[in-house]
């Protein structure tokens, strides 16, 4: 049974407005999603991407993994993007977030391969005030086309799916879950 | 790293980068030292052969290697480069030569300072460390840079480096006579010896206007491109900045005006300078100036000479304006009588405005460039001529000048009675002259037209708003005080819109 | 030299446009000095919509990128109005309009503060000294005024000239705040336009301020040698009285340095100061001590250490009195902006204010007189310093275990923290005495009290951070170089030829704020590394004083390793945050001096210039305030990108290009007048990057102008490749984007560039003239 925190964001000061995101206190709700969307765009930041999350892996090494396996377009806003090169992954871009985001809220924009929108838009390991900053630019200006998840451990109330403020050990476990599900 | 990451380099056991250009080894970082000041027969040169002479891409390293050489110690070293290639002549060896300071300083941990038969290179201990135990692979990174940046040129390189103090002495000795050759050979030329003059475009970056015309005496006015820099950077890259001018016909050869510098001139700054006198100040069409000359020459009508004085120069010259005064109106592609900016190493050059009469002319320098070009003095002239020390000002100036029977002190005579009616009309830079006049169907200030009663003349500048400003004032018994004046443009009624 | 006042009379006169008969006209005073080597440009003291032509053609290639911290708008009585997604206000105001708006008050803000600083500034100087104190700048600059000659066009010869720039600020400011009312303006790119707008004025309220300081107290005018002088919570002597000065303006702190001369006292009395009021009584006087940046105030108060605190204007902490009481310490305030609801003792006698001041009857003073209030402040500190009980606001360690006890590890803390630091953690840990948790997190603390409210349980976060730190204090001694002020005319002349044979890559400005995401230390390691790489960089206020604490393998602060020279390799603390207008007027500077651009009222082609030419990039790492907004965005409108660090994303907007739309990058080429499609250089205006590692590499990148020479062009891009494979272990993508000619490709990257070219089809194109104005399209003679 996963306990979880009185659920305020988990920045108690960013409520932005009226529309909020779902926190989701059943990881595997995260995980069908990404897995059953068409278009993912998975955006790694530079935020506490080397913590460990159990099996001597790091959150990078699971992500990495996930990317992989899975082929899904990957997005380094920053030096991370090194261990994804090592790992022989090209990331379809090595952009500063917000120039991801600004791409992502143009109506006109057609993908980094020309393709189209994605539409799941999933940000890993960022700093939480910037996602924060970054959802809430997707939350109105690219909800008609891209939506916005974190990965991450806190209540994004700016995001359409997040996590519900989990501790550390808790998310873990979750993180871990989540990208299972996604790869089976 | 994959082979096609680390590019031209991957067998170097270390980075090769422009990023390592500043790298300093120090003394206890250092694995050995090569050349410096504890030896004393060191070289490097640069030759260039016939292709059917040299082996393409080979490097020989004669006497011990790295591995050989005791920690810590000091040796001595030699380099020849040997190039072959249709374009190669003898006359790109010196501005090739130049490039192996640049070259070496790209492998990281491996120092070079100097050139020629002063060279000082230390290797560092992580860079032997980290697998740089032969001088192969400097030979090797030479040969690649070489061949990249001069692809049109090179087409055969061989390197042979000497570490064999016995084969150091007799090459020693023969780079001394090559050097020694090259340098009198580029002292001696002449503007009259050559076809062709360069120009040089580069400052365009940021002036687009400039062209500075660089001969075999008359150095870039930065100072960093000579005649033979331009002749190779326009063979190896034909369409880019510095380019070859036909001299073309000679029209005045007093005071260096060619049809050919004309021409290019015209062309590359896109007709706003026309003609070009080469040797003179004393000329409307005196050589444009960018911003970043070294020095200013600026005429002192009082003394009938010429000024110089350097951009490091601080406080008044005698003249009583400052370097930056006298920049301000020299520069920006403009052509200015009575100020022209130059290179320092113009000094030395026996085209020095030739046409106004040489060191004949010059009447005042700083005490640090007199220095500097002392030797380069004609003797008869050499303390004859001013500086800060002893003449902060023009009655000063004027009483050096003829205490020390300077030429320009006979011209004075007949000038003398002119000048009293002339008072003190300092030669002020007019490269900035106010010409809207003929715009405005008002001529305030000046009192054309307007009957002033009283002493006021209205700023010229500040009635001006460029092409179209119209003005129109009507007055009917009025009486104004006013608190403050502000003058504002009017805009013209119909905006251009493209 | 200007007529102060005239008199004219016409007895008739006639012209065609003019008939006047009996005309007397007296004018009382004159327009500023006749300007006569430059013609009046098209665009002098540039009203609300003169600019914006030039704003526009800015924003359509970088469009704002607005991220809102609030979707509601709270400003009328209609609302709250929800303006999320595509909901409009009351007034029918949309949510990336208030969003524009909202930047553009904070703009505003900005800009009359340091027009306001600078208003106050230059009335205390010509009550002072008189107004005809000469703007002498010395013998290496000439160009004393380039952003009021750009922009009002005007050349001032004395410091009462500047009177006219700073009236055309304040209107402008006004115009502009008026425009905030309601939704008015309608379209967000009207509101950036006049974002812009006003913070071009708020560089002229900084050049104004800083020049009339500069030449009324005879700070240094330039001096690349200006005297290192001490930095860091551990320089103060504690046998000396210690007076504390926070804030902005500079003149109490003079005033205290003069009475303390005039009495003989100088050296008995420690001077230490917190923000730019520390860094500029350091450029009067060497002696003067810098505490730190606005974060410091807590750490310093809470210390015990000051006996008396004067605080003028801007960043001051608004609990600082509350702070003050607690260590037994005394507050002077003197700045009409600030009077913490202190009654006005401008009149009161002295002596008495002392005594009652000394004896606790009063904990602060509010003298809006700055001799006065510097007495009172003199007198205070050395009668409190040997009575005063030391009096700390830190726990003692033994304390520390039993407060950490009452932690419930409810996090409200660590969710209070504006970086998130584990504080419940380290508190936690406390408990059982390892404070090594709560020492750690001392570098990335902003020391700004959050988590002390945050605490149900009112544990004292920040206290104890402070507290488990207190043992490194004593090492905390640290020098920078006193500002030197603006960039040297000849310093420019000489960096020319480097600049274009692209000796030197760019100019890196370190400028703002302390609301760094981890500490001062990355800023500093960045500015390392650019250093290094012989960029010159370039540094002021809160970033100034960072660079300082930070010593280099050597051991050395990075301002005893490089020189204060405006060259590659030279590392300049111009000064404090009203310097940052020679940061702008360095740039408009090379237009002046290498192509004779004429500057009078001609600010649209000089921030053309700039933009195309000028490979300055700015860095503001911890920005924070409204003031950082205005610098920041005036920067912008001057040409000059901007990185601001992941805070400075809650600005709410950000300039962006799309490097997708090709369309939109293009010049013309002034010698042609042909559109020319160049690279997407520079790619952003301003922009938010995540970490320090990211932002160095964009700084690089960023330097790259579509006016580099080849030369040039191929230095840049080594650097920028560069870092690009060091940090992110691959070559950029885009690189093929920034070559026009084969010469532009770095020598050593060359076989895999030209791999690259293959594969996009690249052609030789040539290198163009650019401007953005049609206008200054050449016409062949």
């Amino acid at each position: 049974m996963i306990k979880i925190f009185k659920i305020k964001p988990w920045r108690p000061t960013h409520i932005n407005g009226p529309i909020a995101g779902t926190p989701v206190y059943k990881p595997e709700i995260i995980g069908k999603i990404i897995k059953k969307a068409k278009r993912p765009l998975l955006i790694v930041g530079g935020y506490e991407y080397d913590v460990d999350i159990g099996n001597g892996k790091t959150y990078l090494d699971l992500l990495v993994e996930l990317v992989k396996k899975k082929k899904i377009p990957v997005v380094a806003t920053t030096e991370v993007a090194k261990t994804f090169v090592e790992k022989d992954i090209k990331p379809v871009a090595i952009m500063s977030v917000s120039n991801v985001i600004h791409r992502v809220c143009d109506e006109n924009w057609k993908g980094f391969d020309g393709k189209g929108h994605y539409d799941w838009v999933i940000i890993a390991a960022m700093v939480y005030y910037l996602q924060s900053q970054m959802f809430s630019a997707m939350k109105h200006f690219s909800y008609k086309w891209s939506k916005g998840i974190s990965l991450d451990r806190y209540f994004q109330p700016n995001a359409s799916f997040c996590l519900a403020n989990f501790k550390v050990e808790e998310w873990k476990k979750a993180i871990n879950d989540i990208v299972k599900l996604i790869m089976e | 790293m994959s082979d096609e990451e680390s590019g031209m380099f991957s067998d170097i056991p270390v980075d090769v980068g422009l990023i390592y250009e500043g790298e300093r080894v120090r003394g206890k970082q250092m694995q050995v030292e090569l050349g410096g000041g504890k030896i004393k027969e060191k070289f490097e040169l640069v030759l260039a052969r016939e292709m059917n002479e040299i082996e393409d891409e080979k490097v020989t390293i004669v006497g011990p290697d790295l591995k050989d050489l005791e920690e810590g110690k000091t040796y001595p070293i030699g380099i020849i480069v040997e190039v072959a290639g249709r374009l190669v002549e003898k006359d790109l060896e010196a501005v090739l030569e130049r490039r192996i300071h640049e070259f070496t300083n790209y492998i990281e941990g491996l120092m070079h300072l100097n050139q020629r038969y002063d060279i000082w290179m230390r290797l560092s201990k992580s860079s032997y460390k980290k697998g740089f135990d032969t001088l192969e692979y400097w030979g090797k990174v030479l040969i690649r840079l070489y061949k990249s940046e001069f692809s049109k040129v090179i087409e055969k390189i061989q390197v042979t480096i000497f570490t064999d103090p016995k084969e150091i002495k007799t090459w020693y000795e023969k780079a001394m006579e090559i050097y020694e050759a090259r340098d009198s050979r580029a002292r001696g030329m002449k503007d009259e010896d050559v076809d062709l003059f360069y120009g040089c475009t580069l400052c365009q970056s940021f002036a687009p206007t400039h062209v500075c015309t660089i001969t075999p005496e008359r150095i870039s006015l930065c100072g960093a491109i000579n005649w033979f820099d331009a002749r190779a950077a326009s063979k190896v890259d034909p369409k880019g900045p510095n380019f070859a001018i036909e001299k073309g016909e000679c029209i005045d050869e007093i005071k260096g005006e060619f049809t050919g510098v004309n021409e290019i001139t015209k062309k590359k700054s896109l007709g706003e300078i026309d003609r070009v006198h080469l040797y003179t100040i004393l000329s409307p069409y005196n050589h444009t100036s960018c911003g970043c000359f070294e020095a200013i020459a600026f005429y002192i009508p009082e003394v009938a000479g010429i000024g110089i004085v350097d951009r490091n120069f601080k406080g008044e010259t005698v003249n009583g304006l400052r370097f930056s005064t006298m920049a301000n109106s020299t520069g920006g592609g403009k052509q200015v009588e009575g100020f022209v900016g130059i290179a320092i190493e113009y000094l030395r050059s026996p085209k020095l405005f030739s046409a106004d009469g040489g060191w004949n002319k010059i009447v005042w320098l700083p005490s640090n460039i007199k220095e500097r070009v002392e030797n380069d003095i004609p003797e008869d002239i050499r303390d004859k001529i001013a500086t800060e020390k002893n003449a902060p000002t023009i009655d000063e100036l004027k009483a050096f000048l003829k205490s020390v029977d300077h030429p320009v002190v006979k011209d004075w005579v007949e000038e003398e009675e002119e000048e009293e009616e002339e008072e003190e009309a300092m030669m002020v830079p007019q490269g900035q002259q106010i010409t809207y006049q003929q715009t405005m169907p008002v001529q305030m200030g000046t009192g054309v037209g307007i009957p002033l009663v009283g002493q006021l003349q209205l700023p010229l500048g500040a009635l001006g708003g460029g092409a179209g400003a119209q003005w129109k004032i009507t007055f009917k018994n009025a009486k104004i005080i006013a608190d403050e004046m502000v003058i504002k443009r009017i805009k013209p009624a119909k905006k251009k819109k493209k | 030299m200007a007529k102060e006042s005239a008199t004219f009379k016409f007895d008739s006169l006639s012209t065609p446009n003019i008939k006047v008969k009996g005309l007397q006209i007296n004018i009382r005073e004159l327009p500023v000095e006749e300007w006569t080597e430059e013609p009046q440009g098209p665009h002098p003291m540039p009203e609300l919509v003169d600019l914006r032509n030039w704003f526009h053609i800015l924003l359509r290639r970088y469009p704002p990128f607005y991220a809102p911290v609030c979707d509601y708008c709270c400003l009328c009585t209609f609302g709250k109005c929800d303006l999320s997604r595509e909901k409009h206000g009351a007034c029918g105001l949309t949510l990336p309009t208030q969003q524009a708006r909202f930047v553009t008050i904070a703009c505003c803000i900005g800009a009359s503060c340091h027009c306001g600083h600078s208003r106050h500034l230059l009335h205390h100087l010509i009550e002072k000294f008189g107004r005809n104190v000469p703007i002498d700048m010395g013998t290496e600059i000439e160009l004393e005024a380039p952003v009021v000659r750009t922009v009002i066009g005007i050349k001032p010869r004395i410091i009462k000239d500047l009177e006219v720039a700073l009236n055309q600020t304040e209107t402008e400011i006004m115009h502009t705040l008026a425009s905030t009312h309601t939704g008015q303006e309608s379209a967000a790119i009207d509101y950036e336009a006049k974002a812009l707008l006003v913070s071009v004025y708020d560089h002229v309220g900084m050049e104004v301020a800083d020049l009339v300081q500069i030449v009324a107290y005879n700070f240094p005018k330039g001096d690349e040698d200006a005297p290192l002088v001490d930095l860091g919570l551990g320089v103060i002597d504690k046998d000396k009285p210690f007076l504390l000065l926070i804030g902005h303006n500079v003149a109490g702190a003079i005033e205290i340095v003069d009475y303390l001369k005039e009495t003989g006292k100088y050296g008995t009395i420690e001077l230490g100061g917190i923000c730019c009021t520390a860094l500029d009584s350091t450029r009067y006087d060497f002696g003067a001590k810098i505490i730190g940046p606005i974060t410091y105030q807590l750490r310093i108060v809470r210390s015990g250490l000051p006996d008396v605190i004067m605080v003028d204007e801007q960043c001051i902490r608004t609990d600082i009195i509350e702070e003050a009481k607690a260590i037994n310490a005394r507050v002077i305030a003197w700045n009409e902006k600030a009077c913490h609801g202190l009654p006005d003792s401008t009149h009161e006698d002295e002596d008495k204010l002392v005594e009652e001041l000394v004896a606790g009857k009063r904990d602060a003073v509010l003298i809006f007189d700055t001799e006065k209030a510097s007495r009172v402040a003199v007198k205070t500190v050395e009668k409190m310093f040997p009575i005063r009980k030391k009096q700390r606001n830190l726990p003692t360690d033994k304390e520390m275990i039993e407060i950490a006890k009452k932690c419930s590890g409810c996090f409200n803390c660590q969710r209070a923290c504006p970086n998130n630091l584990y504080t419940t953690e380290a508190v936690i840990a406390a408990q059982s005495g390892d404070f090594t948790k709560l020492e750690g997190l001392y570098e990335s603390c902003l020391a700004c009290g959050r988590c002390e409210d945050a605490c149900p349980n009112g544990i004292p976060v920040t206290g104890m951070i402070i507290q488990s730190w207190q043992k490194n204090v004593r090492n905390e001694k640290w020098k920078i170089r006193a500002g030197r002020g603006p960039v040297k005319d000849t310093e420019i002349r000489a960096v020319g030829a480097p600049l274009v044979l692209g000796e030197i890559p760019g100019i890196i400005a370190l400028i703002g704020c302390g609301n760094l995401p981890n500490g001062n230390m990355e800023v500093a390691r960045l500015a390392e590394e650019f250093l290094k790489r012989r960029y010159i960089v370039v540094a002021t206020g809160c970033h100034a004083m960072d660079l300082g604490r930070y010593r280099t393998e050597d051991g050395l602060t990075l301002y005893e390793k490089y020189p204060g020279v405006f060259d590659a390799g030279g590392l300049c603390n111009i000064g404090s945050c009203v310097s940052n207008a020679h940061i702008s007027g360095a740039c408009i500077k090379v237009a002046s001096i290498f192509a004779r651009r004429n500057l009078r009222g001609n600010f649209e082609e000089i921030a053309d210039y700039i933009l195309n030419r000028i490979g300055a990039v700015g860095i503001s790492w911890g920005a924070m305030s409204q003031k950082a907004a205005s610098i920041a965005t005036g920067f912008n409108a001057f040409g000059v990108p901007a990185i601001v660090g992941p805070h400075g994303s809650k600005y709410r907007r950000q300039y962006l290009g799309k490097t997708y739309n090709e369309d939109a990058w293009f010049i013309h080429d002034a010698r042609t007048g042909e559109k020319f499609k160049i690279g997407p250089a520079p790619e952003n205006l301003i922009m938010s990057c995540e970490t320090i590692d990211e932002a160095t590499v964009m700084a690089a990148k960023l330097c790259i102008r579509p006016a580099d020479n080849f030369k040039g062009r191929a230095v840049k891009l080594t650097h920028w490749i560069d870092l690009h494979k060091k940090i992110y272990g691959t070559m950029p993508d885009d690189v093929w984007k920034f070559i026009r000619v084969e010469a532009d490709i770095p020598l050593t990257f060359k076989s895999e560039i030209m791999k690259m070219l293959k594969e996009k089809g690249w052609k030789e194109k040539s290198i163009p003239d650019p401007t953005n104005l049609p206008r200054l399209i050449k016409k062949k003679k």
